[in-house]
């Protein structure tokens, strides 16, 4: 067998159960060794995806290849795959010792091998003497961590992760996301993680594919997918996105003249437009715009006053409003506490870098 | 990896003490079982202690007449042919009622009910009538030899009414609801994920089933033969009917003492007492050997 481009790779798979469509249509390579999240709202397929993957679902039409090999109709338990499921399923009657046993165990490795892995096992996951504990008996980062372990010391191709953090508290998911992604990288193991998080897929992701609707909206690095959203969906879902109405007023290059909301102008830099586009949505990130209180020179200026101002510790969230009634969320940094800082009623000068006006969709071709 | 936060296992909360409330709510279940275990059953060793005085007349001088009675020859052989026959049912009765109550349990939920609901019908018709029913079943006029001569699979019918196997038959048939009722129970209760999980881990249908799905299931499976060995131990009714008075369990045998007004009451009531102090030593040797399992 030669040695396969992809770990993983969904060629045009659809899935549907019953009259609903799941998945439509999703074609998705994933490289060795790297960690990929897939995205998205509940719902909207990415857990069929990763059942597809894992064998517990079979598509309606299309491929699974696991490693270059067909696995479509492979049952799970032929599949060297293993994942961490959401509720854990850690086996209750079992100890956390022979729950990672289990898998050597069914692969009929010698016992001194076995128990030595899964002592090893263990230990990396820091749970040594907690081996003859049952499942009930430990806190619910010990349980994710005992299905890791599980899973990972069958040291399958692809380690699949349906929302495995889902039910630990925000400082506990924090940590847990931090190791996960040291312990991938120590591996080299290909890891499929899915999540409804955006800040946790940015985090931990390699690559996101960030799904809706049973289709991949855009699929790429965390910073491609932050910074150059292709569509309102993935500005609007990965962190937060001022979405603006724009005219293409003319172009040179790659730089684009737009009017906003038939308000103001701003020049954007984005070198894929179609050359027809007219109408178009601008995404503008809240913290890309700089708020001065005195006109700066140069390009990219227009006007407005705080409307509304949250102080959040590290930020200041400010809501503007232009003249014509056009609103705009800001975020500024908290330098000191001695900073300028701007206040509801304050008249303020918001300019932008052209490269953080980011042309999402032409919204006569949606 | 660096430990983290929660090293401890979850703390237990405080005992509950028994409060007021508690034995108020107890209440009603402490009267139920006064009413209908304990007076009942003291009444039986009252008069298992007693003297026969001939045609169902009873002194009060207490005496262990009725018990040199219920361990001889006759009560023996009667109780050993009740615990043959109940093991059988009971083993047939896990065959039969496992699978069953496994595709009932793991059933889209809107089928379960009507399902369910199928195994509970019979209850609905008096019990005595659904025995006699497999009479016009097993006789040699009967469904079942009709049927088996009609396709010529069997040219002289089969005698199994009266006999022991109709019994036998019968038994099956009446304790099944009560094996697959409390196993549906357990296996309603699986979570899918684990069998997903065994399945992930290169278990396949035959391992999942063994490892993980029987051991999860144990307690319905236990409740089960808990709920059918013992009544079938002491069942009477069936082979009365079906093997036509020719087949005498323990259960004939204690009805025959309390029918009529001719009935030695003593010895029905030390074949009774005898057969109460046996279930609860096999509980006690059972529990205490569970105990010494899940401590291993």
């Amino acid at each position: 067998m030669a040695d396969a481009e992809y770990m993983v790779e969904l060629r045009e798979v659809s899935k549907r159960f019953g009259s609903f469509v799941a998945v439509n249509d999703v074609t998705l390579q994933i490289r060795k060794g790297e960690f990929l999240t897939l995205l998205g709202p509940s719902g909207c397929g990415k857990t069929t995806m990763l059942r597809m993957i894992s064998g517990f679902e079979t598509p309606t039409e299309g491929l699974v290849l696991l490693d270059g090999q067909d696995v479509t109709y492979t049952p799970p338990y032929k599949r060297n795959v293993n994942q961490v499921f959401q509720s854990y399923a850690l086996f209750p009657h079992m100890t956390v010792f022979e729950n990672v046993c289990f898998g050597l165990r069914m692969k009929g490795m010698e016992k001194p091998v076995m128990e030595e892995k899964a002592m090893k096992m263990i230990e990396m996951v820091s749970l040594k003497g907690f081996e003859q504990r049952k499942p009930s008996q430990l806190s619910g980062g010990q349980r994710q961590r005992v299905a890791l372990a599980r899973a990972i010391v069958n040291e399958p191709k692809v380690l699949l992760l349906d929302e495995p953090l889902a039910a630990l508290d925000a400082k506990l998911r924090e940590q847990m996301q931090i190791e996960l992604k040291r312990l991938q990288k120590r591996l080299g193991m290909t890891f499929v993680f899915v999540t409804h998080d955006q800040e946790e897929a940015l985090t931990m992701s390699d690559r996101i594919a960030v799904v809706n609707l049973g289709k991949i909206e855009q699929i790429g690095t965390t910073t491609e997918i932050y910074h150059q959203p292709r569509t309102t969906f993935v500005a609007n879902f990965i962190g937060e996105a001022n979405l603006l109405d724009g005219e293409v007023l003319a172009r040179n290059g790659a730089t684009v003249r737009l009017k906003i909301e038939k308000e103001f102008e701003l020049t954007a830099t984005d070198v894929n437009l179609p050359t027809d586009a007219k109408n178009v949505i601008v995404s503008i990130r809240p913290e890309k715009i700089s708020i001065l209180s005195t006109r700066p020179g140069g390009d990219n200026v227009f006007e407005a006053y705080v409307s509304e101002e949250r102080f959040k510790g590290a930020t200041d969230e400010l809501y503007l409003e232009t003249e014509s009634g056009l609103t705009l969320t800001a975020v500024v940094a908290n330098e000191s506490a001695t900073q300028v800082a701007f206040h509801e009623g304050d008249r303020v000068f918001c300019q932008l870098h052209p490269d953080d006006i980011v042309i999402v969709q032409d919204p006569s071709k949606a | 990896m660096t430990p983290i936060a929660g090293t401890k296992p979850e703390s237990k909360g405080p005992r509950r003490r028994a409060t007021r409330a508690a034995w108020l709510l107890l209440t009603p279940l402490l009267v139920w079982l006064l009413l209908f275990v304990v007076i009942p059953s003291v009444a039986l060793a009252f008069y298992s202690v007693a003297t026969y005085a001939g045609l169902g007349e009873v002194t009060w001088t207490p005496s262990f007449e009725a018990y040199q009675k219920a361990w001889d020859s006759v009560p023996r052989v009667a109780l050993w042919r009740s615990v043959y026959l109940a093991l059988g049912t009971t083993v047939l009765c896990v065959i039969i009622g496992y699978p069953v109550a496994y595709f009932i349990g793991r059933a889209p939920e809107r089928w379960r009910n009507l399902m369910l609901m199928l195994v509970m019908i019979p209850f609905w018709t008096s019990f005595i009538i659904r025995i006699y029913a497999w009479i016009i079943i097993l006789r040699n006029e009967g469904l079942l030899n009709g049927m088996l001569q009609s396709m010529n699979l069997i040219s002289d019918p089969l005698s199994l009414f009266p006999s022991q196997t109709a019994v036998f038959i019968g038994m099956v048939y009446s304790f099944l609801p009560f094996m697959i009722l409390p196993i549906y129970g357990s296996v309603e209760k699986l979570d899918n994920a684990l069998i997903e999980a065994a399945f992930d881990l290169g278990a396949g249908p035959v391992r999942a089933f063994q490892r993980i799905i029987v051991p999860l299931t144990q307690p319905g499976i236990v409740a089960g033969i808990l709920l059918v060995f013992i009544p079938a131990v002491g069942t009477y009714a069936v082979s009365d009917v079906l093997s036509g008075r020719r087949v005498e369990l323990i259960g004939n045998l204690i009805e025959t003492q309390f029918r009529g007004k001719g009935g030695n009451w003593p010895y029905g009531a030390a074949m009774g007492i005898s057969l109460l102090v046996m279930f609860v030593i096999a509980f006690w040797l059972s529990s205490i050997f569970a105990k010494s399992q899940q401590e291993q």
